[in-house]
């Protein structure tokens, strides 16, 4: 490894130290109210501990099995719809009125309502989840399958397929780079949902250890939790990709989602 | 006009597109009568943006005429189908299967059972020289290669014709060169009927039994040529110039 290249990667990765001293110095003279602010060290000291303790990996394996299920039902629902809208001028010019309205009101918003009618549990933050993970998955594969090159629908036509297999084997592998893209949106929004889920209307994982840590008053607790949440986060998206590139689309070389 | 049997009947063929709200229809086809024999090569020859691919779409089922019909072995054409495939200057090959399954797929929608599909999908890909590359994508291959797949999924189908839309137009010459020779070799093998649409005239000299040369929008049929010099035809031969410069002067007053 040349000269260069080390300090390419220093340039990269410089801001880790930096930041752990300010952060250290802040927590040295800064007070939330009459608690100290937690230093770098400390957060990880009690991330250690709740690491060793079991109860970390418990809150992330609530958070994985929430996200999972609610993230499943959605993309299932929202593919299938997707395609059916897409293929069908029909169902879309029934259908997307309906959708249009619905769809500026945020998942936040829902959450009284559904908090109201469900109370508390897996139920609600499901169905959190599952709205705020539908849409980009339902957009993202309509705008797939409504823009299939026509050069390969004709193609396909000159050689003999009839509707059906022009759906299975053109119309859904052309649009599916743009489902996954909604995929991928999709899943980004459902993790975000279910920690605001979590901080409400369900009693485990990980938003609802940080929002514990409140009323425990335990400041380390809550950013170690939070750095969790997004560690977690970037982890699953850096795996999607890595599943993605490697299996999916093999055939297309060099795609950005 | 030989006195063979048709197999493609082209009678009083009209098209216009609509250009918006404002302003008249743009004519394309003017009324073209053309009838093709069975095993002929036919190039449809004219200047870029006269209509002639449009024509081509037409008889292959992809657009719709106007006015006029279209005729295949006496039964009128109505929509795309196997029996007359069509092969397209930008391949369109699907880039989500491999080599094989692209020239399996229009076999496997006819109906053929896996076994002798198998056995076309070989053969034709030895009839373009492309073994060793059945698994790859088509982003793996070079654009010749590419059009060397179109050209064996076209053939594997069997087809009563097969339509040609400029399929070497995007090639760079020598590649051009090399895959007229190849097609050349696969029509005197398997005479089948081809329609193929350019505005490369030696091309046309080089490949066709006849030449139709169209004029420029909207297109009808200005002259038709036979090319009576023997096969395999020699690019550089005096006959074959002379012949060259010949439809040429017709494709250009």
């Amino acid at each position: 490894m040349s000269f260069s290249q080390i300090f390419k990667i220093g340039q990269r990765w410089i801001w880790i130290p930096c930041l752990l001293i300010l952060w250290s110095l802040f927590a040295r003279f800064v007070h939330l109210g009459t608690w100290p602010f937690p230093s770098p060290w400390l957060i990880f000291q009690k991330w250690w501990w709740l690491f060793r303790n079991g109860s970390l990996l418990k809150d992330i394996g609530a958070s994985l099995f929430h996200v999972g299920y609610g993230f499943s039902i959605s993309a299932l629902i929202a593919i299938s719809l997707g395609i059916l809208m897409g293929w069908n001028k029909k169902v879309f010019d029934y259908l997307n009125p309906f959708l249009n309205l619905i769809r500026p009101t945020p998942p936040a918003a829902w959450l009284p309502l559904v908090v109201f009618v469900w109370g508390i549990g897996l139920l609600p933050g499901t169905l959190l989840v599952i709205y705020g993970s539908f849409f980009p998955i339902l957009l993202n594969t309509i705008n797939g399958v409504q823009n299939v090159e026509r050069r390969f629908v004709n193609a396909a036509l000159t050689l003999g397929l009839g509707k059906r297999q022009l759906m299975w084997n053109i119309v859904v592998p052309a649009a599916f780079p743009s489902i996954l893209v909604g995929l991928r949106m999709g899943f980004g929004f459902a993790w975000m949902v279910l920690i605001i889920a979590e901080l409400i209307a369900v009693q485990s994982g990980l938003g609802y250890m940080i929002l514990l840590s409140v009323t425990t008053l335990e400041p380390e607790s809550i950013i170690a939790g939070m750095l969790t949440i997004g560690m977690v986060g970037l982890g699953l998206d850096q795996l999607f990709r890595l599943l993605v590139d490697k299996y999916i689309l093999k055939w297309q070389k060099g795609i950005v989602i | 006009m030989t006195l063979s049997k048709a197999i493609i009947r082209v009678i009083r063929l009209k098209k216009s597109f609509s250009k918006g709200e404002r302003g008249e229809p743009l004519k394309v086809l003017d009324g073209i009568d053309l009838s093709i024999s069975e095993g002929e090569f036919i190039s449809i020859l004219g200047p870029s943006g006269c209509g002639k691919s449009t024509f081509l779409h037409i008889l292959a089922g992809l657009d719709k005429q106007d006015e006029g019909e279209v005729y295949l072995d006496d039964r009128l054409i109505t929509g795309p189908g196997p029996d007359h495939t069509m092969i397209f200057q930008d391949y369109s090959l699907f880039p989500w299967m491999t080599v094989k399954k692209n020239i399996g797929l229009g076999l496997k929608a006819t109906g053929v059972p896996p076994e002798m599909r198998e056995a076309i999908c070989r053969e034709h890909i030895q009839l373009v020289h492309l073994e060793g590359f059945e698994d790859h994508y088509p982003h793996e291959l070079s654009g010749g290669m590419k059009q060397r797949v179109a050209i064996a999924r076209g053939f594997a189908l069997n087809p009563r014709v097969l339509f040609m839309d400029e399929p070497f137009g995007a090639l760079d010459a020598q590649t051009r060169v090399a895959l007229q020779q190849e097609l050349i070799r696969i029509f005197t093998s398997t005479r089948k009927t081809i329609v193929f649409v350019t505005h490369n005239v030696s091309e046309a000299v080089f490949l066709s039994d006849r030449i139709v040369v169209c004029t420029k929008r909207p297109m009808k049929v200005k002259t038709i040529f036979r090319v009576e010099i023997e096969r395999p035809r020699d690019r550089f031969g005096v006959s074959f110039n002379e012949f060259c410069k010949q439809v040429a002067q017709v494709l250009d007053v």
